[in-house]
């Protein structure tokens, strides 16, 4: 048995790269064939994949690496089959900048290594499907001006712990990851890293949660249903929810928007014909400038007339997906989430529905929330006669979150601060703020209205949900059980986002 | 003799400005809300089920 008893490290600017991994494959992956061949197709992909990024990276190979999500594959299947398969994987960092192997030795040029980290992709020994696990700040590609879910994660590379932002990702290895694998696995290592009530999941505690459904075989793996993605996330800690185009024709989009918009990344499943496939959605990218002729405006009957209003989620924007099929954070538009295959039939897909996981205690979901919201909108005592025109934007947000970023806003008035800070809310909460008018610019935006709602009340047809409501004249809020007017003007708060 | 804690309440902070709406004007608001709820939670209740049923359809393995 040969052993590599060393850790072999390569420095290559981003345009070698693709030429480092192949010798790389050629040397580690394929050493038993005698004529290094490598299949032109690998070539291409791993080319596409790295054109990708921007071109003045700059990168370090390591091999070999132990990959904790490839050797989970190959201790629960590769390992059992008759053809010899390596355990070690290749990793491969990315840099902002040029890095030299003295930045490594030096203890002072650390901080400047983790300012410079941008992340870092695996090559697995498995030759038709390589690239395998992923974690790669967005400003790494060349299309960089998204807002995305992100958590922070660590690496240790040449000893230096090393930080940096992203969402993860991985190619599906067709045999013991799928699709519907590979996003229920990206998903969970979100959360996992994120948020103390939940931990990542390997492709093997993926299988088990899913055994009592299973009436056949689990590997090599046929792929999921949607309904068995959302009973695992269920197993995995989340009160998932379940939304089907034939359920909402005319609302999915809007609801993929609340969701998105409230940090959640979501489970869509595309269908063309009969091929199912699914990507995750968990992202934004806004349009530079509005056309307002292209935002369609919706109405609703409130005090004896029509008013005219728009909806966020109507702005045409572009979502940022992880799609196991294609490079990490691509953007698409809802309509079209096929876009970027080269297959005719891929191309035709359609999101057939979605999964949404939410914190199990959120009982008061996105299509009964923007209801109930608009309700109280409407109502002469507690509700506001907005002008026509007005955008409404809504959201789920921690309260934690929120506060914190009400504690940071400057322009706000001190006892509307307190008061909100004050406000016992519970740990997730529905926001709806409301813009006078739609400006040109995304980014123009301050809201002269905001409505809070207990996003854990299952009585979802009662006004009792309401925390808090700002308006241009005066603000609600509970006193002592009752409902109660405050003379204060909303004004001077500042939007709040969940994507970064 | 004196302190130096100092006290903030939500009734400190908003003292003369606060108005309660009568209970009556809530309880007619409740109604009404509650009256155009209950055929959309009906409504989201049916699409519910039939969203799961919809989910078990399509095998996503592309």
């Amino acid at each position: 048995m040969e052993k590599l008893s060393n850790i072999e490290f390569i420095f290559s600017p981003i345009d070698e790269v693709t030429a480092a991994i192949l010798d790389s494959i050629r040397e580690h992956f394929l050493k038993e064939r005698d004529d290094g061949f490598i299949d032109p197709q690998i070539e291409v992909f791993i080319s596409e994949y790295i054109d990708e990024f921007k071109d003045d990276l700059y990168c370090l190979l390591e091999y070999p690496y132990v990959d904790k999500v490839y050797r989970d594959s190959f201790y629960n299947y590769y390992s059992s089959k008759h053809s010899t398969y390596l355990r070690d994987c290749i990793r491969v960092s990315l840099f902002k900048k040029k890095i030299t192997k003295n930045d490594f030795i030096n203890p002072t040029n650390h901080k400047k290594l983790s300012r410079l980290f941008l992340g870092f992709f695996i090559v697995r020994p498995t030759v038709n499907a390589l690239i395998g696990r992923s974690i790669i700040n967005p400003e790494a590609f060349i299309d960089s001006n998204i807002r995305i879910c992100r958590f922070k994660v660590n690496a240790l590379i040449l000893g230096v712990k090393l930080v940096t932002e992203g969402f993860p990702h991985s190619s599906q290895d067709e045999e013991t990851i799928k699709c519907a694998e590979t996003t229920i696995w990206a998903l969970m290592e979100y959360f996992g890293n994120k948020y103390p009530e939940y931990s990542p999941v390997l492709p093997h505690e993926i299988h088990q949660a899913l055994r009592r459904f299973s009436y056949q075989r689990q590997l090599p793996s046929n792929g999921l249903t949607m309904d068995q993605i959302s009973y695992a996330l269920m197993e995995f800690g989340f009160g998932t929810r379940i939304y089907s185009r034939d359920s909402y024709p005319d609302e999915l989009k809007k609801i993929i928007d609340y969701y998105i918009e409230s940090g959640i990344p979501i489970l869509a499943g595309l269908e063309s014909g009969e091929m199912g496939h699914v990507i995750i959605i968990h992202g934004k990218k806004y349009p530079a400038a509005i056309n307002q002729k292209e935002v369609p405006r919706e109405t609703f009957f409130s005090r004896g007339k029509d008013v005219e209003y728009i909806d966020w989620s109507s702005i045409p924007a572009k979502y940022v997906v992880q799609d196991d099929n294609l490079s990490p954070y691509r953007i698409i538009s809802l309509d079209r989430p096929g876009e970027h295959y080269k297959g005719d039939d891929q191309q035709k897909f359609a999101i057939d529905s979605i999964v949404v996981p939410l914190y199990p205690k959120i009982y008061l979901e996105a299509v009964v929330a923007n209801e109930l919201i608009l309700q109280i909108m409407k109502d002469s005592k507690v509700g506001f006669d907005f002008d026509d025109g007005f955008v409404q934007r809504t959201f789920l947000a921690s309260s934690r979150s929120f506060k914190n970023h009400i504690a940071n806003l400057s322009d706000i008035e001190g006892v509307l601060k307190y008061t909100l800070l004050m406000a016992r809310m519970p740990k997730f909460i529905w926001c709806r703020e409301i813009y006078q008018r739609l400006s040109n610019k995304i980014t123009e935006k301050q809201p002269i209205g905001l409505i809070i709602l207990d996003a854990t009340e299952a009585n979802n047809t009662s006004i009792d949900a309401l925390i808090f409501a700002g308006y241009p004249d005066r603000c609600i809020t509970m006193v002592e059980n009752n409902f109660a007017s405050l003379q204060h003007r909303f004004k001077n708060y500042s939007c709040y986002n969940n994507l970064k | 003799m004196s302190t130096k804690r100092i006290k903030i309440t939500f009734g400190s902070i908003n003292a003369g400005k606060i108005t309660h709406i009568e209970k009556s004007d809530i309880a007619e608001s409740k109604k009404r809300i509650k009256d155009e709820m209950e055929s959309v939670v009906r409504d989201f209740e049916k699409k519910e089920t039939r969203s799961k049923q919809d989910a078990e359809g399509l095998i996503l393995n592309s």
